[in-house]
């Protein structure tokens, strides 16, 4: 399948061939062809970035795995266990909180915003997102089956 | 008389009319060479849909249109291959808040909870079919 | 890399001295790969203490055929992945705000500068960069992460993520167009 989103990528990443790459770029507006120009320059800047996140209490880190490690025999706690708990208990907590300071709620809102969006398939995965300067939604959907050319959609 | 002059009144301090309608459609968006001209219909969606999922023509495949009032429930079909079950939940005071089921054939795709305002759609990125992107809109007019 | 076999070795024969030295080597990088997907610095400690234990605990499986570093990223990465797939099937917060109860990219898309055609400088892409990395979905980040500062291809992304290569296409595709569009009206050199 080969499909524009997979060109688009291939092209960025210039694993076209001549040919392809030619008949591409007569398709793509010329914001498009000059902001990939660009790209390494945000890919760098990206992996920079990346090199330069400051890792807090280095040595820290260092001596709690250690003692982890001499404590091997023992099944080290389960922290993450009590952090979901009191994730959970927060969750609750903000819930009750909020609404009751937003309830009653006049939103005089204008704009179309989504709640929760849910797949049926969980192959599937949904994120969402405000466009067109915050008044419109999208839902983008990834992972639902592409649909060959030849099967007819109405 | 005055009861009538009231309630005239107050329907037209609503953000929402009593008359409200929702309007879904199926677009199917691609890139060509030189692009399309947009159908008139879709004039308004066309800059989203081109900054968005990165489209510059359009085909209007399917569109439907029915009125939606607080705590209705109901089909809306705008193509025989995908369409929504829209109930709504409330009626606040700019939009409705609606679950919406989004159905292709039989099987169901998404289920969604969300507040959709007069004149601003919702955009939802569908399958692709062959070279182009499948995309469902929704808007309360 | 001479060093660091000699490392590996002593930390074999279970030398915790040596194996201190390796996290050093590496700890930054492998807790910037968690925190560049999670955004959370709690969680990119624990992804890190994670990695570095299970490596302890797999190192007479690591065969050296590829960089001691590749081994720890992908292992920091399963971890990173593991933790937004738990973040997902959390109970949601029954709360009746549309922005907090989205899960991620729940931000506008971002616009064009004001002024278009005045200069961006390298710090201000930073800036905007990281923004927008904080904006998008899980998902579409950590595509854009292991595609662009991991570099792995687009199968070992899939396989990494669980998913169809289509999936990781459309979702890179979607991560780079929304990063792209952070290079809008700005000069073409730096």
């Amino acid at each position: 399948m080969t499909n524009f989103e997979s060109r688009f990528n291939r092209w960025l990443d210039g694993s076209l061939n001549e040919d392809e790459r030619l008949a591409f770029e007569a398709t793509l507006d010329e914001e498009t062809l000059r902001t990939a120009k660009m790209w390494p320059t945000l890919q760098s800047t990206l992996r920079q970035s990346a090199s330069e996140i400051p890792l807090p209490h280095p040595d820290f880190l260092n001596s709690q795995i250690l003692r982890e490690i001499r404590r091997e025999g023992t099944p080290p706690p389960r922290a993450g266990l009590a952090r979901l708990a009191w994730a959970g208990a927060f969750c609750v907590l903000a819930a009750a909180l909020l609404t009751a300071i937003f309830l009653p709620r006049d939103t005089r809102d204008s704009s179309t915003t989504v709640v929760s969006a849910s797949p049926a398939n969980p192959s599937v995965s949904a994120s969402a997102f405000q466009a067109a300067g915050g008044k419109s939604s999208v839902i983008w959907l990834d992972g639902v089956d592409h649909i060959p050319a030849n099967e007819r959609v109405q | 008389m005055k009861t009538l002059i009231a309630l005239a009144l107050m329907a037209s301090l609503s953000p929402l009319a009593a008359e409200d309608n929702i309007w879904a459609a199926l677009v199917l968006s691609t890139n060509e060479n030189p692009p399309r001209e947009v159908p008139r219909k879709l004039q308004d969606f066309a800059p989203t849909i081109r900054d968005v999922f990165g489209y510059n023509s359009l085909y209007l495949l399917g569109q439907k249109k029915q009125t939606i009032s607080a705590w209705s429930s109901d089909w809306l079909v705008p193509s025989s291959d995908f369409f929504f079950k829209i109930t709504s939940l409330a009626q606040e005071s700019a939009c409705y808040r609606v679950r919406i089921e989004l159905f292709r054939g039989k099987s169901l795709l998404l289920t969604t909870e969300s507040r959709l305002a007069r004149n601003a759609p919702l955009y939802i990125r569908g399958p692709q079919w062959g070279e182009g992107q499948l995309i469902l809109l929704l808007e309360v007019r | 890399m001479d060093h660091e076999k000699e490392l590996l070795d002593r930390a074999r024969r279970g030398d915790t001295g040596a194996f201190d030295e390796i996290i050093t080597l590496h700890r930054q990088r492998v807790y910037a790969l968690a925190f560049q997907i999670l955004r959370n610095s709690d969680d990119a400690m624990d992804v890190a203490q994670e990695t570095f234990l299970k490596a302890w605990r797999s190192l007479a499986k690591f065969d050296g055929r590829h960089p001691l570093g590749t081994w720890l990223h992908r292992i920091a990465t399963n971890a990173s992945i593991d933790i937004v797939r738990r973040r997902q099937n959390r109970p949601q917060c029954a709360i009746d705000d549309a922005e907090l109860a989205v899960d991620a990219a729940s931000r506008t898309t971002p616009s064009a500068p004001e002024l278009p055609g005045v200069g961006m400088d390298r710090r201000d892409l930073r800036i905007r960069l990281d923004e927008a990395l904080a904006a998008l979905s899980p998902e579409h980040r950590t595509v854009i992460i292991l595609r662009e500062v991991e570099e792995l291809s687009y199968e070992e992304i899939a396989t990494r993520m669980n998913t169809s290569t289509g999936t990781v296409m459309s979702r890179l595709y979607y991560a780079r167009r929304y990063l792209q569009t952070l290079l809008k009206g700005t000069h073409d050199e730096f």
